[in-house]
C-alpha cells in the first residue's frame, strides 16, 4: 500500500473529529468505535461503572460540542483527553473507604472498591496527573499539555499521587507482598525494582 | 540528588534517562526510603490495572446519541446529519480536485476521500501520540457551520451568566428532595462555597465560555427562555438555599439518566407525603445515613416508604443513601 507524501500513516482521528464538525455522523460512530474503551478504563478506575459510563458519554458530547474549535494541526487525542481531564479532576476528593482486612483478601470487588476510592481521594490535579499517565499511558509531556501545566508541575503532581495512594492503599500494597520502608539498606535491595525495574522508570 | 528529586525522576521514563543512571542508582544505594517508594510505585501500577479490560456498556453508543438529540437544537439535528454528509462529500471531492493537480505519484494514498480514512483501525486502541493530520484535513481551513446566525452581544451577555444546564434542570427536583438529604447522608444549609465555587457556577474559563455559546446558538427560542426562567427561579431564592442546591447538585450529577429519572419520582412521592409522613421519614433516613453502608440498604428496603417503589426508585435512593 502506498504511503502518503509525507511518508507518515494519516491520523484519521483528526480527519473523523472535523467531519464530526460538519456533522457527520459515521464519523462520530468511528470515533466512538475506536476510543470509548481507553476513555471508559481511565473513568472506571476511579468511579463505579455506570458513573464511569456516564463520564464516557459526557466526554464524547463535549467532544461533538467542541469540534469545531478543533485545529487539526493538533494532536486528536491531546484534544480528547483534554476534555477528559476537565471532566477527571472536576469532583471533589472523596473519602477512602475503610474496608476490613479479611474482606479485601476475599473479595476482588472489595478491592477494586478500594483503589477506585482512593484515586477519587485524590486531589482534582493529582488524579488527573495519575490516571493520564498511569491509566491511559500517557507520556509526563502530553499529560502536562492535556492538564495545562508545565512537565514539572505534572511530575511533582504524579509524586504526590503516589506518595498519598501509597497510603491510601497500605493494606493492599502490604498484601501483595511490598513491605513498610525498611531502617536501613539492605543487600536484598539490590536487585529490587528501582528506577529500572518499577514500570514507570526508564528502560 | 534529593529524594525528590529522584521520586520526580523515577515517575517519569523521558526525564529518568536524562544524566544517566548512575545518580539514580547510587541514590537508591543509600536511601531505603526511596527503594521503599520505588518497589511502591511499581506495586501500585500493577494495582491499578484490571485484570481484564474494562468494557464500557454496549449501549453506550446509543445513549451518546439520545444525549446528543436531547441537547438544545436537536430540533436541527437531522437538517444538521444531512448536511454534514453533503459537507463530507464536498470535502472530498475538492480534496480529489486539489490532489489530482499535485504532480508527485506518491500522493495517492494521501488522496483517500475523508470518508474512508479511518475504517482501516476501527475497533483498535489508537496510538496516545498519533501522526500528524493526513493533507485531507489541510483542506478543510475554512470552519463549515451550519448556524450561521452568530450571537449578538446581548444574547452572549445572558448565556454567560447562566449555570450549568444540567444543574438547571436539576435543583427544582432536588429542593424537593430535602428528606434524603439530611445529615450526615447529605449537604445541610449553611453550605461555605468553595473557593473555586461550585461546578455549577456559569461558565468562568475562555473554553466554557465558548463551549456555552456553542449551546445557546442551537438552543430554540423556546428552550432559551425556559432555562431563563430556571436561572430566574434559582437566583430568586435564598443565599445560603442556592450554596445547598449546588452542593446536592455535586452528589447527584454523575448520576445516570435513569437514576436521575428514579429522583424526579422519588419527588413526586415525597410530595404526596403527608407532614408527619414525611418527618417520620426524614428521621429515618437520618438514622440510616449513621449506619455502616452495608447496613444501609437493608434498613432502607424495611421502611413502609421504600417497600411500593420501583426498582428505578430504589436504585436511586440507595445510590443516594450510599454516597460517603
Amino acid at each position: 500500500m502506498a504511503l502518503p507524501r509525507s511518508g507518515v500513516q494519516p491520523a484519521p482521528d483528526s480527519g473523523d473529529l472535523l467531519l464530526v464538525a460538519a456533522g457527520d455522523d459515521a464519523a462520530l460512530t468511528r470515533l466512538v468505535a475506536r476510543w470509548r474503551q481507553p476513555v471508559y478504563a481511565l473513568f472506571e478506575r476511579t468511579r463505579e461503572p455506570s458513573a464511569a459510563a456516564e463520564a464516557t458519554i459526557l466526554t464524547f458530547e463535549r467532544l461533538v460540542m467542541t469540534a469545531p474549535r478543533y485545529r487539526p494541526e493538533s494532536a486528536f487525542s491531546g484534544f480528547l483527553w483534554g476534555l477528559v481531564a476537565r471532566i477527571v479532576q472536576d469532583p471533589r476528593p472523596g473519602r477512602v473507604l475503610e474496608i476490613p482486612a479479611p474482606k479485601l483478601a476475599e473479595s476482588a470487588s472489595a478491592r477494586t472498591a478500594l483503589v477506585r476510592s482512593a484515586i477519587a481521594a485524590l486531589p482534582g490535579g493529582e488524579r488527573g496527573a495519575f490516571l493520564l499517565t498511569r491509566v491511559a499511558r500517557l507520556s509526563v509531556g502530553a499529560a502536562a499539555e492535556a492538564l495545562g501545566v508545565s512537565d514539572t508541575e505534572l511530575r511533582r503532581r504524579l509524586v504526590r499521587a503516589l506518595e498519598n495512594l501509597r497510603v491510601f492503599l497500605r493494606p493492599l500494597l502490604e498484601a501483595s507482598g511490598s513491605p513498610p520502608a525498611p531502617a536501613e539498606p539492605d543487600a536484598a535491595d539490590r536487585g529490587a525494582p528501582g528506577p529500572g525495574g518499577a514500570p514507570a522508570a526508564a528502560s | 540528588m534529593t529524594c525528590d528529586e529522584l521520586r520526580e525522576r523515577i515517575v517519569d521514563p523521558a526525564s529518568a534517562a536524562q544524566g544517566g543512571h548512575a545518580p539514580v542508582v547510587a541514590h537508591l544505594e543509600e536511601c531505603a526510603a526511596c527503594r521503599s517508594a520505588a518497589r511502591d510505585y511499581a506495586a501500585l501500577d500493577r494495582l491499578i490495572r484490571p485484570g481484564t479490560p474494562s468494557e464500557p456498556p454496549p449501549d453506550l453508543e446509543t445513549r451518546l446519541r439520545q444525549r446528543l438529540t436531547a441537547r438544545p437544537g436537536s430540533a436541527r439535528r437531522s437538517a444538521w446529519v444531512l448536511a454534514g454528509a453533503v459537507a463530507a462529500l464536498a470535502i472530498a471531492a475538492f480534496a480529489a480536485r486539489l490532489l489530482r493537480g499535485r504532480s508527485a505519484p506518491s500522493t495517492a494514498a494521501g488522496a483517500i476521500p475523508a470518508a474512508s480514512v479511518s475504517t482501516g483501525s476501527a475497533g483498535t486502541r489508537p496510538d496516545a501520540r498519533e501522526a500528524p493530520p493526513p493533507d485531507i484535513v489541510a483542506v478543510r481551513s475554512t470552519p463549515i457551520s451550519f448556524e450561521t446566525t452568530p450571537l449578538t452581544q446581548q444574547e452572549k451577555s445572558e448565556a454567560a451568566v447562566l449555570h450549568d444546564f444540567d444543574f438547571l434542570n436539576s435543583f427544582p427536583t432536588l429542593a424537593r428532595l430535602d428528606a434524603f438529604f439530611p445529615e450526615p447522608v447529605g449537604p445541610r444549609a449553611p453550605v461555605s462555597t468553595p473557593s473555586g465555587g461550585f461546578a455549577s457556577r456559569p461558565p468562568d474559563s475562555p473554553d466554557a465560555l465558548a463551549g456555552r455559546f456553542l449551546d445557546w446558538q442551537r438552543a430554540p427560542r423556546k428552550e432559551r427562555e425556559r432555562l431563563l426562567d430556571l436561572e430566574r427561579a434559582f437566583r430568586n431564592r435564598p443565599e445560603d438555599e442556592r450554596a445547598l442546591l449546588e452542593d446536592r447538585w455535586t452528589f447527584v450529577r454523575d448520576f445516570s439518566e435513569d437514576q436521575r429519572a428514579g429522583l424526579r419520582r422519588l419527588a413526586s412521592r415525597l410530595d404526596d407525603l403527608d407532614a408527619r409522613s414525611y418527618e417520620r421519614l426524614e428521621a429515618e433516613i437520618r438514622l440510616i445515613g449513621r449506619l455502616p453502608k452495608e447496613a444501609r440498604v437493608a434498613r432502607w428496603r424495611s421502611l413502609a416508604f421504600a417497600k411500593p417503589l420501583t426498582g428505578q426508585e430504589l436504585a436511586s435512593a440507595e445510590r443516594l443513601l450510599l454516597q460517603p
